[in-house]
């Protein structure tokens, strides 16, 4: 499942998702679309991956057994070593002050994963990777 | 003509009367400058007045000459002093200079020694047993004093005069009157004809204008409480009286027996010593038999407390405090060293209990036992009975009786009852007096008055600390229903929390497999290599189409939840809401065009359509309302919205050809979850979650806007929102 990144032309992403089946999901799905896929399945392993890799783009959940989506961020921000903002929040979690409090470290932003279909997810990413999505 | 005892009499009693009268003015406020001035007056006239009288007298030449300049001598002061009578008068304090006095101090003087010198009377002859007297030069100046004096005193008793007011300005009228008169005539009727002319007619009328005054002035005193003196006049004019008759009784008497002894040759000079040894003895008889009484009464515990000061006292103490502890302290303090009892106890009882105890003076080892007191006390009301409402130790009978048992072991003398309103709440209990004597009747009077009195001051001092507790306990409760409150409120601001976590766990949570579902389904939807055949297409979109309605239903709820914990935040801009509708209305055209509506967008006026408020919330709006719209109006149908600025109020009409809402259900469209979704629900294929309205209603209200509906059944419907528009 460890893919390592090399440096080609496909985009590079890390999925951190708990939820065996969507993650297997979105895995597929972006890797058929020709990305290079990584995958977390909690924050201690979205941790380490984002600190040994760097990723065009990081799908961080929130909601995560043992160190927590919250969690990671802020021990990124302490640790001000890796940039938030290649991060995009993805989570079922509509809790406006944690939310705020992501914005607020510079994630690039957040999507609720129930709002979308697998296709309008892959649009959503690619549109954050190709322009400074709002 | 002058040396007839009724003249001498008549000049007596004018005499006393004057005298005891200035004496009373003096004692009664010896500090007053008014008072001091006006005994000193007084003093002078009665002074002159005996000198006058002696100098009536046949004596000597040398001594007539004598008496006649001693007369003017006394004369001087009486005018220095009434002028600063009227000068000083009514104050009570005395406000001249000290150039000024003794200027007036020295040239009283002066005319005084003036007057025992030749320069006034030369000489004297004796016509008839009158002395004639022969004006000298030296009366001129002292004729021009008096004459200043006097009338500089009546001008400035003028002036006050005028200036006063009221009972200050009756009493000075008099005292005005009376002195007018008696210098008036005094001056007019004897000291000028005498000085100018030596005529001396009038003279023995002089006591005649003194005692004018004298009158005028109790008059003042009697009718208008001039100096407070009222009480002192009608003492000072029983006393003189009593004197008189005394006197004159004695003298009559001494006359009398003189009379016979010598036989008849005795004159009046021989009867003046007696008479002044007998005023003597009056007068100096009270004051002597008050300090000897004094002495005694120390002695033997015999002083005799006046009751009305007692009973003044008393009801100053309890006029001054509401405190029941003061209040005790100052009745027990009072009465005991008053009336010298050994010791007291106040008792206050309630129902059956006694609730206060308060003791002085010298109470004994044995402490009171609670139920005696209260047996004494409860025994001493008789409520029905006619007899008197107290218990008197010696007047118990010996036999058989508790009560005094119960008194002989704590040394009660007497026991009172306080009763209010034939209400028992207490009693005074007194020991025995110091002396050892029983009580006298008035002693018991007096108690029963001053129990009367204890027993409505303690009910009143009971009352305000009754009102005193209830606020300290309502304080108190108020304190506490704080506390509770503020711990609730705290309880609550946690609950609120725990429920807001919960709302937004349980949703994620809910999420979360419906995310895999819709997901895999959309997948085995759109990913198949081969074509899905029905009715299994049906089934996985039937099944796809719940799931999205339970994610809507998920995110419905969130944001009541957020609404109604005041927990939406709005993103206040300008914004266009014509932009917004175009949005909306893009978005929506090709489902319109599926069920081929006539699907509309117009705005009333060209012009930009204002308002303040969140962009996305405002979309959401409108996309609830126009969405459905939509899904309530059958193929071939129209929607038409309808944008129109109505004075500071903008207006989005969205009206459908749909079934229309009857009037009834209304009503209930804007509430959480409404049932007509449901009836109405078999007219769209696509199913609510029945919160969309509500939820829009509130979004609109928080932007100071409504929604109205207007609706017929079977032609359709129009919701109209309204929003305050931005003026730029």
């Amino acid at each position: 499942m460890n893919i390592m990144v090399t440096h080609t032309n496909k985009p590079s992403l890390l999925i951190v998702e708990d939820e065996h089946y969507l993650r297997e999901l979105y895995v597929d799905i972006f890797a058929h679309d020709g990305f290079e896929v990584d995958s977390a399945e909690d924050g201690n392993e979205a941790y380490s991956k984002m600190k040994s890799n760097e990723y065009d783009l990081v799908l961080l959940d929130i909601i995560l057994p043992g160190m927590d989506g919250m969690q990671v961020l802020d021990k990124l921000v302490r640790e001000k070593s890796v940039k938030l903002d290649n991060i995009v929040l993805l989570t079922n979690l509509s809790q406006d002050l944690v939310i705020a409090k992501a914005l607020d470290y510079g994630v690039r932003g957040y999507l609720i994963k129930s709002d979308y279909t697998p296709d309008q997810l892959l649009n959503e990413v690619k549109s954050f990777l190709n322009n400074n999505h709002a | 003509m002058f040396s007839n005892p009724y003249v001498t009499s008549f000049f007596m009693v004018v005499l006393f009367f004057n005298m005891v009268l200035t004496l009373m003015v003096y004692i009664r406020n010896p500090k007053s400058a008014t008072h001091k001035i006006l005994g000193l007056l007084g003093m002078t006239i009665s002074i002159w007045l005996f000198i006058f009288f002696l100098s009536l007298q046949s004596f000597s030449q040398t001594t007539s000459l004598l008496l006649i300049r001693l007369s003017i001598f006394m004369a001087t002061p009486m005018s220095t002093l009434f002028f600063l009578f009227a000068y000083t008068l009514p104050n009570t304090k005395f406000h001249i200079r000290k150039n000024e006095l003794l200027l007036l101090i020295g040239l009283t003087g002066l005319i005084m020694i003036m007057a025992l010198t030749p320069y006034s009377f030369t000489s004297v002859d004796i016509i008839d047993g009158t002395p004639q007297p022969q004006a000298g030069p030296g009366l001129i100046p002292f004729g021009i004093y008096v004459l200043i004096s006097t009338i500089g005193g009546v001008f400035i008793l003028y002036k006050r005069l005028l200036r006063s007011d009221g009972i200050e300005r009756e009493q000075l009228k008099v005292i005005a009157f009376g002195i007018i008169i008696m210098y008036g005539l005094l001056i007019s009727t004897i000291f000028l004809p005498v000085a100018i002319f030596q005529n001396t007619t009038f003279v023995p009328f002089s006591p005649l204008y003194t005692l004018l005054f004298l009158v005028l002035t109790s008059y003042a005193i009697l009718k208008h409480r001039f100096l407070d003196m009222r009480i002192v006049v009608v003492r000072a004019v029983v006393y003189t009286l009593l004197i008189v008759v005394v006197v004159v009784t004695y003298t009559s008497i001494l006359y009398g027996i003189s009379l016979f002894i010598t036989g008849g040759e005795t004159n009046i000079r021989s009867s003046l010593i007696p008479m002044l040894i007998t005023i003597t003895v009056v007068l100096s008889f009270q004051p002597l038999r008050q300090l000897f009484e004094s002495i005694t009464s120390k002695i033997f515990y015999k002083d005799k407390y006046d009751s009305q000061d007692v009973l003044w006292k008393l009801s100053r103490t309890m006029a001054s405090t509401l405190e029941l502890r003061e209040l005790s302290h100052g009745i027990l303090k009072e009465l005991l060293s008053s009336i010298k009892i050994s010791y007291g106890t106040l008792a206050l009882i309630r129902s059956s209990s006694i609730i206060w105890v308060d003791s002085a003076g010298k109470t004994h080892d044995k402490a009171f036992k609670g139920k005696d007191v209260f047996t004494v006390i409860h025994e001493s009301y008789k409520p029905k009975s006619q007899d008197e409402q107290i218990i008197i130790f010696e007047e118990l009978s010996e036999r058989k009786n508790d009560i005094k048992d119960i008194m002989r072991e704590h040394e009660i003398t007497i026991v009172l009852p306080l009763v209010v309103r034939k209400e028992l709440i207490g009693g005074l209990i007194l020991g025995e007096k110091h002396s050892g004597e029983i009580y006298s009747s008035d002693d018991i009077d007096l108690l029963k008055i001053v129990a009367h009195e204890v027993a409505i001051a303690v009910r009143n001092a009971l009352s305000f600390e009754e009102i005193k507790r209830f606020n300290i306990t309502l304080e108190e409760e108020v304190k506490d229903a704080t506390t509770n409150l503020k711990s609730a409120n705290k309880r609550l601001k946690e609950l609120d929390l725990l429920k807001d976590e919960f709302v937004s766990i349980a949703s994620h949570e809910l999420r979360t497999p419906m995310t895999a579902i819709k997901s895999y389904l959309w997948m085995a939807l759109n990913q198949s290599e081969q074509e899905i055949k029905q009715p299994l297409k049906k089934y996985l979109d039937i099944s796809y189409n719940s799931t999205e309605r339970l994610i809507r239903l998920v995110n419905d709820m969130l944001t009541v939840s957020r609404i109604e914990r005041n927990k939406i935040e709005l993103n206040n801009e300008k914004v266009n809401v014509a932009d917004i509708v175009q949005l909306v209305f893009d978005e929506l055209k090709i489902s319109a065009d599926e069920k081929h509506i006539a699907f509309t967008f117009s705005t009333v006026e060209k012009k930009k359509y204002f308002t303040k408020g969140d962009k996305e919330k405002l979309r959401e709006v409108f996309q609830n309302l126009i969405g459905n719209a939509l899904k309530f109006t059958p193929e071939k149908g129209s929607i038409a919205l309808r944008l129109a600025s109505r004075g500071k109020i903008l207006a989005l009409s969205v009206t459908d050809t749909g079934s229309g809402i009857p009037q009834e259900e209304q009503q209930k469209l804007f509430k959480k979850f409404s049932k007509i979704e449901y009836s109405y629900s078999k007219h769209s294929s696509q199913l609510g979650t029945g919160l969309g309205l509500y939820i829009s209603k509130q979004i609109v209200s928080l932007h100071n806007g409504t929604i109205e509906v207007q609706s017929e059944v079977g032609k359709g419907s129009t919701f109209t929102v309204l929003l305050p528009e931005l003026i730029s």
